[in-house]
């Protein structure tokens, strides 16, 4: 009998459901590191990880009796301490050997880079690992991540809930400990209506089927696939349930003995918009919604009971009865907002707080239809048809949804309900689905704002919330991201580069932060800002430059995601293209062109030039607008090249012209790619550092205007 | 089993809770949201003495009246509260107990506990715990009190609230709180309704329409003020009292509309600092004043 399974459950009361995963996870693992700190053989890679409401266990197969030998090793003196002039011992080496429990002729030695010392090297019996057990589940349960500690009864203790039993059972032996008041058995418990009576655990492997028999399904993937089956069981023909992963979680972590009952409600309640219906039943009641095929709620829903019941029909009849309270009450919120107007609700936003130096939701409002329309301004003298009146009117409903009694019931439905009640009070479907489209992305995976009218105020919004958020010094820093800047960030980003929205970042960053009161400004006060105008510029221009980094950082993110290299993205991120469109093309056509052959030649030959041009001080943008005398090109391979690159240079012009959309970065690249042999052929056989500074100004400006082509595109020596 | 009247849905709690060695109480005189604000709960879950008691609670929410209109909302309503200190080791099993004298047979209901952490800004308290729900239908929260005005619960009470009309809604399957049966007295059937509606209809008008809010305002300073003096002349009883009626104040302000978003907090503020000064007045005379505890 070398080896056997080691189980640990710990019972409690109901744990909370968003808390039992990760705690059950914790305690496992706190379970196997425990053992593999004192060196107990197990076979941690299979360890079962169990976790119902009420239990947290670990079944870790291969668990050996005892620990191997143990190996202690303490260091004494060094010798020039430990031994006298006589090579006597000194009190130093008595005193250590006392305290190892032996004598000091009995020591060995060893040497380190002081010297050499003498070491006490003691081989101890491995201890048995019940004697282990107890304290290994100690300290694994005292180590649980609880984000809630709470005490019960009279004891000094806290854990997640109180605890009822605990089982250590090694092999079919009962590991005798206690844990939180409770001693240790093998007497686990059942369901707490369906099985009240303990449950036997004749060894730790016979667990699951055991507590099965006892109607708890411990294994939490099994309750998942449980209830998953139980609910395609009762589903209606032609229905399709929306049984999403959170609702699934919830659900398995609810029920010890998942059991589905198809109910219905009143078809009726279903003029009420069916988000509201849906966040209702799953928010409120973890009911699963039904669907048609083409995604219309039905009045068909199915709720998961934690129990094999005499008579389902009693429950289902409960859980017909409680909706209805629910979706009377949503049918009320609903039909009271539709008295309301929208715009009537702008004036109550004046007295919510938007953040305190921000001041209320109404002020955050102002400006986006501001800045929303500046935008739409900006769109349509790019040939875009969008109606700037109509961008900044529905800008300014935007916020008038949240002071609906809907959306303080359900605050997760703000914008959905702002839809319906502009398409109900008569606005356009444009403005409707603007008020709902302007949160996107909502989270990751999300699209963007679908309409240009939407996508106008997306981005409004979105600027004036990282302008002013970073304006007041609460940018993001660790896991504390409050306001949600990362995606809001990246939103903004991709509503640019997805929308095929041509924009210039800088100026609408600009524009967003101009509307920010002086006041704001992080490290500013308001007496201040008067008689400071030059100081509030520069913390303008030192946010705006922040906000742009954090764009880029997120964007980075993006592209390397999609399988862009950190090198591409540098390599267009170092010439500043001024819209995020424009950005993108720039970087599709880099990666297109990395992918060539002669790519890395042509990379090299840019790095060389870059680095002759910073040896020499030489600023590439200035010098490359000095232009060529054609009369100094000396050498043979220097007119190749001159002549290469003019003729580069003009085929490109109609490629680069014009706006980001139409341009030819990749026709470009691969234009310039052709100097690749004219490149190399002067570095082969011209002297760029002449001594005639005449004839080395006009290289150094033959090179800068290499630089200058490829930069028009991307700094190619960056890859 | 026929189903219980409303008034036998308290008498069997009595009835229970009383076997379970609680001191039955009467309710509250005064006007309270929740049964939590009686001092038998919120004042005696501090300090180190045990105690066990279950008494009715009349419930006054203005916000939540509905002039009679609502089967689901009252201004005024029931809960049944029972406190145990320290909470016994199977206080759970006890609950279900009391449901199963309720004629609720958990092999047919489904019946569960889902997480629901109770916070009482107003009085400084928190604890831990859950909803209980009958399929799916809350009818009475169960909580471990942790803090109570901003002290230590140790033991620990253990809160057990039912929802009364609720129950009794279930237990006599009907969709409306007028429609329960009360009883059945000589003349006929007695329903809610019967008792109470007319008095939501009024209630509601002056929660909503008629309650002065001048005097409210005014009245809010003033028990404030009083409950600030006789904390001060260490009679916390009386004091706690005073707190209860500025609370009440604040509700009818609240359902007024009297109060903007960023002076609600005030209020609430104002309320929970009174609610702490009381708790530490009440935990304080046994160390600082014998003889105030022999009196």
């Amino acid at each position: 009998m070398a080896e056997r399974s080691l189980l640990i459950e710990i019972g409690c009361e109901e744990l909370p459901i968003h808390a039992v995963d990760d705690l059950a996870r914790a305690f496992a693992q706190g379970v196997c590191e425990g053992l593999a700190k004192r060196g107990i053989a197990a076979d941690i890679g299979h360890a079962c990880v169990s976790a119902t409401p009420r239990r947290l266990a670990v079944r870790v197969p291969g668990v050996a009796f005892t620990q191997p030998e143990q190996h202690n090793e303490s260091l004494g003196p060094y010798a020039n301490i430990a031994l006298d002039a006589n090579g006597q011992p000194t009190k130093a080496l008595l005193g250590f050997a006392g305290k190892a429990g032996t004598d000091w002729t009995q020591l060995e030695r060893t040497t380190d880079a002081k010297g050499e010392r003498f070491v006490h090297r003691r081989v101890s019996p491995g201890r048995a690992t019940a004697e282990l057990v107890p304290e290994i589940a100690r300290e694994a349960a005292l180590g649980l991540p609880i984000p809630k500690p709470m005490r019960w009864g009279d004891h000094d203790f806290a854990f997640v809930r109180p605890v009822h039993w605990l089982v250590m059972l090694h092999g079919d032996q009962v590991i005798a400990g206690e844990l939180f008041g409770v001693r240790s058995g093998r007497q686990s418990r059942g369901h707490r209506f369906m099985h009240p009576a303990p449950v036997h655990l004749a060894d730790a492997d016979s667990y699951v089927d055991a507590m099965r028999a006892a109607k708890v399904l411990t294994d939490p993937g099994e309750r998942r696939q449980r209830i998953r089956d139980e609910v395609a069981r009762v589903a209606p023909s032609g229905g399709t349930p929306r049984l999403d992963d959170a609702l699934l979680d919830e659900l398995a972590n609810l029920n010890e003995w998942p059991v589905a009952i198809g109910c219905a409600f009143d078809a009726d309640f279903l003029a009420v918009p069916q988000e509201a219906l849906v966040t209702t039943m799953r928010a409120n009641q973890k009911f699963v919604p039904v669907f048609d095929t083409e995604g219309r709620l039905g009045e068909h829903f199915i709720g998961i009971a934690n129990l094999d019941s005499k008579d389902p029909a009693q429950v289902r009849h409960g859980y017909e009865r409680v909706i209805r309270p629910r979706f009377s009450d949503a049918k009320y919120f609903f039909d009271e907002d539709l008295k309301t107007p929208l715009a009537r609700h702008q004036q109550g936003l004046r007295n919510v707080t938007y953040q305190k130096a921000l001041g209320s939701l109404w002020d955050k409002t102002v400006r986006v239809a501001e800045l929303a329309s500046a935008i739409a301004q900006r769109l349509f003298a790019q040939g875009i048809d969008v109606d700037a009146a109509q961008v900044a009117h529905a800008a300014g409903l935007s916020r008038c949804d949240l002071l609906t009694r809907m959306v303080g019931e359900f605050p997760e439905l703000q914008g959905v309900m702002g839809r319906h009640y502009a398409a109900a009070q008569g606005e356009s479907v444009e403005v409707a689905n603007a008020l709902d489209e302007f949160y996107r992305p909502r989270h990751a995976g999300d699209g963007i704002a679908e309409g240009v009218l939407a996508q106008c105020v997306s981005l409004a919004d979105k600027l004036d919330t990282l302008a002013g958020i970073f304006a007041v010094g609460m940018k993001p820093s660790g896991n504390k991201d409050p306001f949600a800047l990362r995606r809001m960030a990246l939103g903004l980003a991709r509503t640019f580069i997805e929308g095929g929205l041509d924009l210039e970042l800088d100026v609408l960053l600009q524009d967003a932060l101009a509307q920010i009161p002086d006041g704001t400004f992080e490290g500013m006060h308001e007496s201040e800002t008067s008689v400071r105008d030059g100081s509030v510029r520069d913390s303008r221009a030192r946010v705006a430059a922040e906000v742009r980094a954090f764009v880029f950082d997120r964007l980075r993110g993006y592209y390397i995601e999609q399988g862009f290299t950190p090198q591409q993205f540098a390599a267009v991120e170092a010439v500043r293209p001024a819209s995020l469109v424009d950005f993108d093309r720039r970087l599709r056509a880099v990666a297109a062109f990395a992918r060539q052959p002669d790519a890395e030649r042509l990379a090299a030959a840019n790095k060389r030039v870059a680095n002759i041009l910073r040896k020499e001080g030489i600023d590439a943008d200035a010098a490359s607008r000095r232009g060529i005398d054609p009369a100094l090109l000396r050498e043979p391979a220097e007119q190749v090249l001159a002549t290469a690159l003019e003729a580069a240079r003009m085929d490109n012009l109609p490629r680069l012209g014009g706006g980001a959309a139409g341009r030819d970065y990749a026709g470009a690249l691969t234009r310039l790619a052709q100097l690749q042999g004219p490149v190399d052929g002067f570095f082969d056989a011209v002297m760029v550092m002449a001594d005639d500074p005449a004839l080395r100004n006009n290289r150094v400006t033959l090179l800068a205007r290499i630089k200058a082509s490829f930069d028009a595109i991307a700094d190619i020596a960056l890859l | 089993m026929a189903a219980p009247t409303f008034q036998e849905v308290i008498q069997t709690l009595n009835h229970y809770w009383a076997a379970q060695g609680c001191v039955l109480l009467q309710p509250l005189d005064l006007e309270v949201g929740a049964g939590t604000f009686h001092p038998a709960t919120f004042l005696r879950a501090l300090g180190p003495d045990p105690w066990a008691a279950a008494y009715v609670q009349p419930c006054r929410r203005p916000t939540d009246g509905r002039y009679g209109e609502n089967p689901n909302r009252l201004q005024q309503y029931y809960q049944y509260q029972v406190v145990l200190k320290p909470n016994p080791d199977d206080v759970l099993e006890r609950y279900f107990r009391s449901l199963r004298e309720l004629g609720i047979d958990p092999l047919v209901h489904d019946l569960r506990l889902v997480e629901d952490n109770w916070e009482s800004p107003t009085l400084g308290a928190w604890g831990l715990g859950w909803e209980v729900w009958l399929n799916g239908m809350e009818v009475t929260q169960f909580t471990y009190f942790q803090q109570a005005g901003g002290l230590e619960c140790k033991p620990v009470t253990a809160e057990i609230t039912y929802g009364l009309e609720r129950l009794a809604m279930y237990l006599q399957d009907v969709d409306s709180v007028f429609d329960l049966v009360w009883t059945t007295a000589p003349h006929g059937v007695v329903r809610y309704g019967d008792v109470f509606h007319r008095n939501e209809v009024e209630q509601s008008a002056y929660n909503f329409e008629h309650a002065d809010t001048r005097e409210m305002f005014h009245r809010f300073d003033a028990c404030e003020a009083e409950a600030n003096k006789l904390i001060a002349l260490n009679l916390p009883l009386p004091a706690y009292e005073q707190v209860m009626q500025a609370s009440h104040a604040f509700n009818l302000l609240d359902a007024r509309r009297a109060i903007s978003v960023t002076e609600r907090q005030r209020y609430i503020l104002r309320v929970r600092t009174l609610a702490q000064a009381v708790a530490n007045e009440w935990v304080a005379p046994r160390a600082a004043q014998p003889e105030a505890a022999n009196g």
